[in-house]
Order: C-alpha cells, then sequence, then structure tokens
C-alpha cells in the first residue's frame, strides 16, 4: 500500500493543457475520488498515475519514490479500465494469470493466487470460461480480480461502473467499498457521477478544465463548496447575480436593478465594493410563496412565513446535520427576493418549482404539503409570470465571484 | 519529438523501426528513384529529350498510347458502371430464392487472374472460339460471327472483372444507408424517382466515386487483356514492354514514368478523397432490408435470370475445364473439341518438366507472401496507432502504399534497371537472371494488400488491452506475442492468402523478370498457348484456379470461425 503524490504536474495535449499544475496528496489507504464532467482531465491524471502518459511539467511520488518516468509495466499498479479491456482470446483464468505470467510467478503460485482472486469477487466458477461469453458485470469482475491478482500498492479504477445498469451499478459499489475496505488498498476512482463519488470516497477532488477546484471530504465539498463549479456540479444549484452595495464585516448587502438584500457569509471579506457577485443556493434550500396573500386561504396565511427546511451552513461542525423542522418553530434567518413563476414539475419524491428571479433561471424543491401550504391546492394553475417570493435560508447561501 | 520519446522507452520497436526504414528505403524508394533518375540521363547527361520525344505533339506516335489507355480506362469505368451497380441494387434490395448464393458468385471474377480470364475467353469467344463457331454452322455463315478481337475484347474483360468494384462498393453504401431517411422522404411524399434521385444517390457517390478510381487505376496498369487480343490501338502499359523487347530501353523507362507518375496522383486523389468523405455513416440508423418478392412471377424471373448470369459468369471457367480435358493439336477445325484425354492433368504432377511452373509458382508465392506478412505487420504496428507520432506514421503509410499505385510493368522495368548492376545490398550479386528477382516484385506488388489487412486489424484492437498488458507488467516482447499477434493473426492471415492467391497468377511482372530456371504458372500457360499445346494451356489454368479456390475457401474458413468467437 502506497501514498501517492502528485507535485504542480502538467500535462499538455499539443496546445491544450490538459492537466495544470495538479498538487494532490493521497494517503495510504485511502479511497480517493476524481470528480468532475468529461475533458477536465481527471483521466489523464490517472494516466500519468498508471504511466500511460509522461506530465510535461512536475513529479509524481508512490511513498518517497519518484516514479514520473517510470514505464507502466513497472510501476505495480492494478488498474480497471472503463470498458474493462479483458483480453478477448484469453479466458477468465488466462486473464486473472496474465500479470502473475509477467511476473514469472510458478505455475502452482498462479493458479493459487488468480484462485484467490477470483473468489474475492465471487467469480470463481467461472474460471474456464472465454470472457466474451460472460455479462457485462461478470466482465467488471474479472477486470477488478485481473487487477488485483498481481497484489498492486495502488488501484486504479476508470470509470468502472459507467457500462453498467443503474440497479448493477449500485449493488457493486456497494461491493467495491466493502472490498477496498477489506484489503485496506489505496485506491484511486475516476468518474463523472458525482453520486458515486459521495457515495465511495474518503475525499473527493473536484476537477474543472484542467484545473483543481476543491479536494474534501464528500461532506465538506457538498455543504462548503469552494465556488460555484463546484456547488452546481455536486449536486443541483441556482444562481443569481448582483452587485456589492455596502459590506458591514460579514455581511454583504448585495442588491441589482430588481431587488436588494443583505446576508452573512464567511468568505464576505473578498469582495469589494461595486464587485460582481453571484448568490448561490440549492433547490432544497429554498421555498417559493405566493405575493399576494389574499390568494392563500387564511388558515394558511400563518405558516405562510414560515421558512424552509435547512441545514446550517459549515461542513466542518458535525452536528452540523441536525434537522429543524420549520412546524416546531425553529427561526431560521431567511433573505427574501422577488420571483415571477413559471412552471411546476413533479420529480416522485418532490415537486420542482421553476422561477425566475430577475432573468436568471431558478428552480426550489418542494413537498406536496409545502406546496399546498405555501402556493394553494391549485399551485399547477398557477398563470406564468405571477409574481412570487423566494424564501432563501440566509445560512445555506453562498456568495461567489462569477 | 514523439519519435525519439518513443525510441528512448522502447528500444527493441525502435530496432525494428529502423529496419523497417531500410527496407522500405531498398525494395520501394530505391527503385522508383533510380527508374525516375534514368528517364532524365541521355548518354550519361541530365536531359529532357526523353520526355520531349514522348510528349511530340507533332509526331504523336507514343501519345496516341496514353490517349489509348486513357481512353479504354474511361469506357471500363462506364461499363463496369453500368454492370456493376444495378446488381448491387438488385442484391441490397430484394429477397429472393438463391440470392445469398447468387451474391456471392458474382464476386467470383475478382478472383480469375487476368491471364487466366483473357485465356477463357478466347477460347470462348475469339477467332476460333466455340460461341462463334457454333452460330456459324446452326445460321450456316461464311463467316463466323460475333468474333471477340482488339477493343471490344478488352472492354469485355476488363468489364468481366472490374464491375466486381462497383458491386461490392455500391452493396456496402447501399447498407450503410440508413432507412430512417429514406422513410422521412417517403414521409415527405417524394416520389420512388425523386427518392433516388435526391436521397440515395447522392449518399451513393463517394462510394460510386471510389470505385471509379479503382477501376480507372486497374485499366490503366491492364497489361495481359491489351497484348492479348492486340487490335489497332496503343497503349502505355504494352507500349513500356514492346519498348523493352525492341532495345529502347529510354523510351520504355519514360513510359514507366509517366505511367507511374499517372497512377501515383490517382492515388492521392483516393487518399484525399477518402480523408473527406470517411466511409463512416452520418447517422445512426439500420438500412432498408431488402424486400420480398412474392409474386411467383417475380420470383421464377429473378430466379432465371440469376442463373442465366450465374452461367454467363462460369462459362469462361467451365470452357477451361472442358478445354484441358482435350488431347494437344486434336481441336483445330471442328466446332467442338472430340478427343478428350486425363494426359493433361497426370503430366502436371507426373513429368518434372510439366510439373515445374506450378511448383515455382508455389515456392516464390509463399516466399513473397512470408516476407510480406513480416514487412505488412510491423509498419501496420507503427501506422495503426501514432506510436511514432503522426508524421512518421503518415509517411510509414505512404511508402507501403505507393507499389499498389504503382503498375506491374513499372515495377518490372524499375527492379530491371536497379539490379543490372552489383549493389552492396545484393552482396555485390548482380539479380537480372537470377530466380531472387521474381519473388521480389511479388512481395512489392502484394504488400499494400497485406499492409492494409494489418492496418484493419490493427483498427479493430482497443488500445486499452496493449495498455491492460502494460499495466499488469507485461514487457514489449510479451504484450506482443501475447496480446497483439494473436489478435491481428486473422487479419494478417486474410490479408496473406489474397496476396499469396494473386501471386500465384502474376504475369504482368512475370513476363518481364521470368527466367527459364524460375518460370511460374502465367509464363507456362503462355508458352503452352503459343505452341497450341491448348489442352495444357488449359490444364495449367485449371490447377491454378483450383489452388486460388482452395486458398480462398481455407482462409474464409479460418478467419470466419475466428472472428465468430470473437464477437460471441
Amino acid at each position: 500500500m502506497a501514498r501517492v503524490r502528485l507535485e504542480s504536474v502538467q500535462k499538455n495535449f499539443g496546445k491544450m493543457i490538459a492537466v495544470r499544475a495538479l498538487d494532490l496528496d493521497i494517503a495510504e489507504g485511502e479511497f480517493f475520488s476524481l470528480l468532475g464532467p468529461s475533458g477536465c482531465g481527471k483521466t489523464t491524471t490517472l494516466r500519468m498515475i498508471a504511466g500511460f502518459e509522461i506530465p510535461e511539467q512536475g513529479r509524481i511520488f508512490f511513498d518517497e519514490a519518484d516514479i514520473t518516468a517510470r514505464p507502466p509495466s513497472q510501476r505495480n499498479t492494478g488498474m480497471v479500465f472503463q470498458n474493462y479491456a479483458l483480453f478477448p482470446h484469453l479466458t477468465v483464468f488466462e486473464n486473472v494469470a496474465f500479470g502473475l505470467r509477467a511476473r514469472k510467478t510458478p505455475l502452482a503460485e498462479i493458479k493459487q493466487q488468480v484462485h484467490e482472486a477470483l473468489q474475492l469477487v465471487e467469480m470463481a466458477d467461472y474460471v474456464e470460461r472465454p470472457v466474451t461469453q460472460l455479462s457485462g458485470g461478470q466482465q467488471q469482475r474479472v477486470a477488478l480480480a485481473r487487477a488485483l491478482a498481481i497484489k498492486p500498492k495502488i488501484l486504479l479504477l476508470d470509470e468502472p461502473l459507467s457500462n453498467l445498469d443503474a440497479q448493477l451499478r449500485r449493488s457493486t459499489r456497494a461491493e467495491l467499498k466493502r472490498l477496498q475496505r477489506q484489503l485496506g488498498i489505496t485506491t484511486i476512482y475516476v468518474t463523472h457521477d458525482q453520486e458515486e463519488a459521495l457515495a465511495l470516497s474518503d475525499r473527493i477532488a473536484v476537477l474543472h478544465a484542467g484545473i483543481l477546484q476543491q479536494v474534501g471530504a464528500p461532506l465538506e465539498i457538498y455543504n462548503a463548496p469552494k465556488n460555484f463549479f463546484v456547488m452546481n456540479f455536486i449536486g443541483a444549484s441556482n444562481a443569481v447575480s448582483g452587485k456589492i452595495t455596502a459590506r458591514d464585516g460579514n455581511t454583504l448587502s448585495i442588491a441589482n436593478a430588481a431587488w436588494q438584500t443583505q446576508c452573512a457569509v464567511a468568505n464576505a471579506r473578498q469582495f469589494e465594493i461595486g464587485a460582481s457577485v453571484q448568490i448561490a443556493f440549492r433547490p432544497e434550500h429554498v421555498l417559493v410563496r405566493r405575493a399576494r396573500k389574499e390568494s392563500l386561504n387564511a388558515s394558511n396565511r400563518a405558516a405562510a412565513i414560515t421558512p424552509p427546511l435547512v441545514p446550517p451552513q459549515g461542513g466542518k461542525q458535525s452536528n452540523a446535520l441536525k434537522e429543524y423542522s420549520p412546524l416546531e418553530g425553529d427561526v431560521i434567518d431567511t433573505i427574501i427576493l422577488p420571483g415571477a413563476w413559471r412552471t411546476a414539475e413533479f420529480s416522485g419524491t418532490h415537486w420542482l418549482m421553476h422561477f425566475a428571479i430577475a432573468e436568471s433561471a431558478c428552480s426550489a424543491r418542494m413537498t406536496q404539503a409545502q406546496a399546498v401550504q405555501h402556493l394553494g391546492e391549485d399551485f399547477t394553475a398557477m398563470p406564468p409570470g405571477e409574481e412570487i417570493q423566494v424564501v432563501i435560508a440566509s445560512n445555506a447561501l453562498a456568495v461567489f465571484e462569477p | 519529438m514523439r519519435v525519439v520519446d518513443h525510441l528512448k522507452r522502447n528500444w527493441s520497436s525502435g530496432l525494428v523501426l529502423a529496419g523497417l526504414f531500410f527496407l522500405l528505403a531498398i525494395l520501394i524508394y530505391l527503385p522508383l528513384f533510380d527508374l525516375l533518375k534514368e528517364s532524365l540521363r541521355v548518354h550519361g547527361q541530365w536531359s529532357f529529350e526523353n520526355f520531349q520525344r514522348f510528349f511530340d505533339f507533332k509526331k504523336p506516335v507514343y501519345l496516341r498510347a496514353l490517349w489509348g489507355s486513357v481512353a479504354i480506362s474511361v469506357l471500363s469505368v462506364l461499363g463496369s458502371a453500368v454492370v456493376g451497380v444495378p446488381l448491387a441494387m438488385l442484391f441490397s434490395r430484394f429477397q429472393f430464392p438463391g440470392r445469398k448464393i447468387f451474391g456471392v458468385l458474382v464476386t467470383l471474377p475478382v478472383l480469375l487472374p487476368p491471364l487466366v480470364g483473357v485465356l477463357a475467353f478466347y477460347f470462348l469467344m475469339g477467332e476460333t472460339g466455340i460461341i462463334p463457331r457454333v452460330l456459324q454452322k446452326i445460321f450456316g455463315l461464311k463467316s463466323a460471327p460475333l468474333v471477340l478481337a482488339g477493343v471490344p475484347a478488352i472492354l469485355l474483360v476488363h468489364i468481366y472483372s472490374f464491375y466486381v468494384f462497383f458491386y461490392l462498393f455500391a452493396r456496402n453504401a447501399l447498407a450503410g444507408l440508413d432507412r430512417s431517411l429514406e422513410e422521412a422522404a417517403n414521409g415527405l411524399g417524394a416520389s420512388r424517382f425523386m427518392l433516388w434521385r435526391r436521397v440515395i444517390l447522392p449518399q451513393l457517390q463517394p462510394a460510386l466515386l471510389g470505385a471509379s478510381m479503382l477501376v480507372f487505376m486497374n485499366a490503366m496498369a491492364s497489361f495481359t487483356a491489351p497484348y492479348m487480343f492486340g487490335g489497332d490501338w496503343r497503349f502505355l502499359s504494352l507500349e513500356i514492354y514492346n519498348a523493352k523487347l525492341n532495345g529502347d530501353l529510354a523510351l520504355s523507362i519514360t513510359q514507366a514514368v509517366v505511367l507511374a507518375a499517372i497512377s501515383v496522383l490517382f492515388l492521392f486523389l483516393i487518399r484525399w478523397y477518402g480523408r473527406d468523405h470517411p466511409a463512416t455513416r452520418g447517422s445512426k440508423g439500420v438500412a432498408m432490408p431488402p424486400r420480398y418478392v412474392t409474386k411467383p412471377w417475380q420470383k421464377i424471373l429473378l430466379a432465371v435470370l440469376g442463373s442465366i448470369l450465374i452461367v454467363v459468369l462460369m462459362l469462361p471457367q467451365l470452357t477451361l475445364v472442358l478445354i484441358a480435358f482435350v488431347k494437344n493439336g486434336t481441336w483445330t477445325w471442328q466446332i467442338l473439341p472430340e478427343q478428350f484425354t486425363l494426359e493433361n492433368f497426370v503430366s502436371l504432377f507426373m513429368a518434372g518438366e510439366v510439373a515445374e511452373p506450378w511448383l515455382n509458382s508455389l515456392w516464390m508465392s509463399a516466399a513473397a507472401t512470408a516476407a510480406g506478412a513480416v514487412v505488412a505487420m510491423s509498419a501496420a504496428y507503427f501506422t495503426a496507432r501514432p506510436r511514432a507520432g503522426r508524421a512518421m506514421s503518415n509517411l510509414i503509410d505512404a511508402s507501403v502504399m505507393l507499389p499498389w499505385a504503382v503498375p506491374g510493368t513499372v515495377v518490372a522495368i524499375a527492379l530491371i534497371i536497379l539490379f543490372d548492376e552489383p549493389h552492396w545490398f545484393t552482396a555485390g550479386n548482380i539479380l537480372i537472371g537470377s530466380a531472387a528477382l521474381l519473388p521480389l516484385a511479388y512481395f512489392m506488388r502484394h504488400l499494400p494488400m497485406q499492409f492494409r489487412a494489418c492496418v484493419a486489424a490493427f483498427a479493430q484492437l482497443d488500445p486499452a488491452l496493449e495498455e491492460a498488458a502494460q499495466n499488469l507488467g507485461a514487457r514489449w516482447s510479451m504484450r506482443f506475442r501475447r496480446i497483439t499477434l494473436p489478435l491481428i493473426l486473422p487479419g494478417l492471415l486474410t490479408g496473406s492468402m489474397m496476396a499469396f492467391v494473386i501471386a500465384l497468377g502474376e504475369f504482368v511482372s512475370s513476363i518481364l523478370l521470368y527466367t527459364y530456371s524460375n518460370r511460374p504458372l502465367s509464363i507456362a500457360i503462355f508458352s503452352e498457348l503459343r505452341l497450341f499445346n491448348l489442352g495444357s494451356a488449359a490444364a495449367y489454368s485449371v490447377l491454378l484456379i483450383l489452388l486460388i479456390g482452395l486458398v480462398t475457401w481455407l482462409s474464409q474458413k479460418w478467419a470466419g470461425k475466428e472472428s465468430d468467437s470473437l464477437s460471441a
């Protein structure tokens, strides 16, 4: 098992910079994910660690050894490829044995280790099958067994679940996590699926356009994103733009032509007065309600002022997920912006309410009960353009540079 | 520099790369370069005199050969298209009894060596051919009707062997058409005529253009048909040979350069066109399934037409089989031969003198094909993926494909010029008059075919497989032996069998380069014909067809099985 370190690594393809000045420090035994949209440099980073690409600048270390230019065949990493790359002309046994044969292991030992590796992934019964006769999920297991059979110091996984159907993906995910914990192997996992990364990882590195955006534990990445890209990529997010009109300590006054508001954020000091900013908030941290109260019936009117269900901000506080129920009367600071109604869209567990704040399209996630309470029984028939109030929990919003 | 990087990381593959370039330089560039150099020299001085003589517009004796070649090529393209394209439409759009077997049989002429094809047509429809004699007898005519000679005969032979290009290209293109486009056009109310003119034909255009260029090149290079049927037109490919025979080597060389230049120009046109019009589909979707012909009279009509087609296609071969059993010297004025014997075949296997040519052909083709397989695979290894940089792989690709464009007569003349003096790489030997020259020519001419097959096989090989092997700790030699080689072997074998088969019947460069000791099958057929031993000539031809059929069958069986197990 090894620690993996990247020191200001850069990789160019022609004029395109695929990875720019990347520093990473991956601890021994850690499950570490490289997350980002396609073309963000995550696969290139993995291929540099595997040795298929040589960085133009920077160095890569396994423990204390500089392996930047070492050939892939001598790095002792086990890699699972996106399409598995099983050798189609060989049986399951020969596929798993391939790395051991390359190491000139005696045959008796090869048999032993292939058996062990296949047992680990519950494929021991298929040992003499041609790999072309296996299903996608089975091929994925064999590919994993093949990578593990050489007892690698580091396990590299390049979107290994992306070719499986949704149900198989979830069960394989759980199994992968169990296996990684059992073996304690340093694992680097490339994915574009934020749900996968959040579920599996000890830590996640979010990449965008070859640049590292943020490294952190899943909770931290989700709750305290460093910029709008991270916030929007990990879960959904809304953004409305405005200008800073005043600053008082941590409290910013932000306004544009249609509205003005005040909010307290931790990073307030980085903004100058007059700077353009974006206020970002997640759909689950916002409620919409009718601007004209008389259109709601009387029993609902009192409740209409209660703010949405929101956890306080800050990934570092471990008790951050204590639930606040509006019905129990915990009052949370809110800011209220004017909006214009568009449509309601049913997603199964929730309603997704679409509306606009000035020119920015936004959405809010509300339960059926909340919708009826704040918008009335007939909310699906509300005409587009009707004035609404957008209630945002102030401790769940973030202010970023645009 | 990608090249330097690659060599630093991988000295063993660097060694292969160096060896490859050495071979390409000696076997491809040196002969062609020598040919060009000689065409520009008169009495040891640099001069354009040779070309001035050729391009003399006041006395256009030689230019006429150029026009002859171009004219016959254009006519061959048109004729082949007229036969090949409707056949392709018929087979891809209609389902009728026997469609599958007929569809395979119509591609057969491409396997028939030009000399054998010409011979068959000669027996069938030449001055003393069976059909004219029968017609003469039936209608009591003074002279035999429908005698094929000169330009019509050449054209018929060309169309017979070249329509297959149009058939295959058009059929592939039709199979690649997205049926939803057609359905969309139907939905918009297009008539069937409009559908073909505005939707289908424009999509076939790249395929038809590709086939046209191929046929044009092949017709320009065609030697056997003009040589055997003569006529009053002159042809460049033939004039090269005649000038060499008359001892006017300078003229021969000059004509070879002109012919080579035109062919290479076409090679670049095809490559350039292929780059802008990749053969991949523009949209996803499934091709229109063939329509079932349901009315009984239509079924019968198509079956009868198909049968007639097959008879017409097979008639030349059947004629050869018939003549092969005729006792030499007994078929003179009779309408049909009357005395049959097995002795022509028996002597092929018993008499040393008679058996020699086909044994020669076997070993020379085998040697050329084996060498070609090694070179083609190494070249494809470096071009299939830009392992040593994009520029390098383009250079290798263009070099290996060059001999494909150069006509056989030109290759032969180039080899004659290069090897009529000793070189260090021939260990001081003059190769002219030795048995080595012919296998060398075969190697050079058929390398591109093996190369293409290897490139296709490499293209289907997922790069991740090699990376996976690398990741598992396998060094270059193990990766190549255990992963790359086994996976491209079917492709390599198919290409090599094809090259072997074509080398077996090779006539064009054989006639310029053979010596008595290594005379191949084609030369034996030719000399038996000269001696009017029609039975022996036909027996050689039948043996050749059988050998070709056997090898093709074997390779298809083998490659087919292999690809089944991979795709399962």
